[in-house]
């Protein structure tokens, strides 16, 4: 079983760093994002295969673990969260149902029977809307905790200004 | 619940040929690349005293140089929180009230100045440029440098230029790195390891051909994407073709999500959870035109390759 979860977290985090890259993220917090990105992915591994959860609640508790982590580590790599958590949320971003959707969609096109219609406009909606709700709730869970950090320390920042300058 | 694929249509048609044909293409545009095109050079970046030149109001300039920054945030993919801080460290340094609004292809900056006598709008346009997530962190630690080393407009702007001059990665070291990537996410959907070698190569001739494409032919990048993904799911449907492999429907799903434009869509929703609804709509659209033109070039490569679906 530690097998599997370190296989899911070593290529998780080497799709986080790749898919990062596109969007140039800096060499020196590839190994940030990595490691945001295997404790997100395992998170959501363990609560799905060994708790039962459905991917929509394990996405989101994996997005408010990759949220406290990429605020705990900005100042390891001196980069804000969303640099380390962006990537990070990449290689959850369920493809596989989104993939499906795509796939149904195009059988309801091709489809002469309003039967089989019916059936493949039903697994276009659910894959769908699971595929939205992953992404939206995990990103939910990202932003929750940055936002509450970015609020917290905007403040300190501000009375700190504030007062220096009474 | 589920769908397959009829291997009968795949071994009919001419995906063989096909796929022969995405390889010579890739091939000869890399022979094209390295041996008929010539670098481009680098356009030079104006300096403060230029503008100073356009304008002898200073705390124009600022208005000026603040709305810039902010549109180049903007234009690297930064959320609009992001934005809104930066310029709220800058503006409150610099000693002028400025709100910064973010439309969909411009930044929109009001401020007033210290003494709340005379107001500036400024309409900035928010040039097209890739992601850039290096450029976003140097642009904060800029701005968040500028308030406590106590930098004045001069030697904010030199850095700002500085910034703006920085490279991005080296474009071969992407290519392999996306490929790495997108293989490990295939095995992520328990892929086997043929499944993996399929999805690598897919994804390096796809994101190639996009590359030079839309840097040296100039091709339009939502074509681009629709080429991209056409020639990812002819070679995707290698695992088909000449059934090798115990998942060939994982490495042709996986074969076009390097293509999913994962980024603007979670800007998307982070602007839309802090209230930036026109910066959601903006970015939502943004994802969702590519994801179609990948959906489009994944139908015409199942097209191409007579796959069917049942």
């Amino acid at each position: 079983m530690l097998l599997t979860l370190l296989q899911d977290g070593f290529f998780a985090s080497i799709a986080a760093v790749g898919f990062g890259s596109i969007s140039n993220v800096p060499k020196r917090i590839f190994a940030g994002c990595g490691l945001v990105a295997a404790i997100g992915h395992v998170t959501r591994f363990v609560l799905m295969n060994l708790c039962g959860f459905h991917i929509i609640w394990a996405s989101l508790v994996a997005g408010f673990s990759i949220g406290m982590f990429a605020v705990l580590l900005r100042k390891v790599w001196k980069c804000p969260c969303e640099s380390l958590a962006f990537p990070a949320l990449l290689p959850m971003i369920p493809g596989m149902y989104a993939y499906r959707s795509v796939q149904s969609l195009i059988l309801c096109f091709k489809t002469p029977s309003d039967g089989l219609f019916d059936h493949y406009i039903h697994i276009f909606f659910y894959n769908f809307m699971v595929c939205f709700l992953a992404i939206l709730l995990m990103v939910f869970g990202v932003t929750f905790v940055i936002h509450l950090q970015k609020k917290r320390s905007f403040e300190i920042k501000w009375n700190r200004f504030f007062h220096k300058g009474v | 619940m589920g769908i397959d694929i009829d291997i009968t249509s795949v071994s009919s048609g001419n995906a063989t040929v096909l796929i022969g044909v995405c390889f010579v293409i890739v091939l000869f545009l890399i022979v094209y690349e390295t041996f008929f095109t010539k670098k481009g050079k680098g356009t030079n970046a104006s300096s403060l005293s230029e503008i100073l030149e356009q304008q002898e109001n200073p705390d124009f300039i600022i208005c000026k140089m603040i709305a810039e920054f902010a549109a180049t945030l903007a234009a690297c993919g930064a959320t609009s929180m992001q934005v809104l801080s930066s310029v709220a460290y800058l503006s409150t340094h610099f000693g002028i009230h400025a709100e910064v609004t973010g439309l969909p292809q411009h930044i929109l900056l009001c401020a007033v100045d210290d003494k709340r006598q005379k107001t500036y709008t400024i309409n900035q346009k928010i040039k097209e440029n890739p992601l850039d997530f290096d450029r976003i962190i140097l642009l904060n630690h800029l701005a968040k440098e500028t308030v406590t080393e106590n930098y004045s407009p001069e030697i904010f702007y030199e850095k700002f230029q500085k910034i703006l001059a920085v490279k991005r990665l080296p474009p071969n070291l992407v290519l392999v790195l996306t490929s790495l990537a997108n293989a490990s996410f295939c095995r992520l959907f328990n892929g086997d390891f043929i499944s993996m070698a399929i999805v690598a190569t897919a994804t390096a001739c796809g994101f190639y051909l996009r590359r030079t494409l839309c840097s040296r032919f100039k091709l339009d990048f939502r074509m681009g994407t629709i080429f991209a993904a056409t020639v990812s799911t002819v070679i995707g449907t290698s695992g088909y073709v000449f059934q090798i492999g115990e998942t060939p429907n994982v490495a042709l799903a996986t074969s076009i999500l390097y293509l999913v434009p994962g980024i603007p869509y979670i800007n998307s929703l982070s602007n839309l959870l802090n209230g930036m609804f026109l910066g959601c709509i903006s970015q939502f659209f943004k994802g969702a035109i590519l994801t179609i033109c990948l959906s489009l070039g994944f139908c015409v490569g199942l097209v191409l390759t007579n796959l069917h679906f049942f």
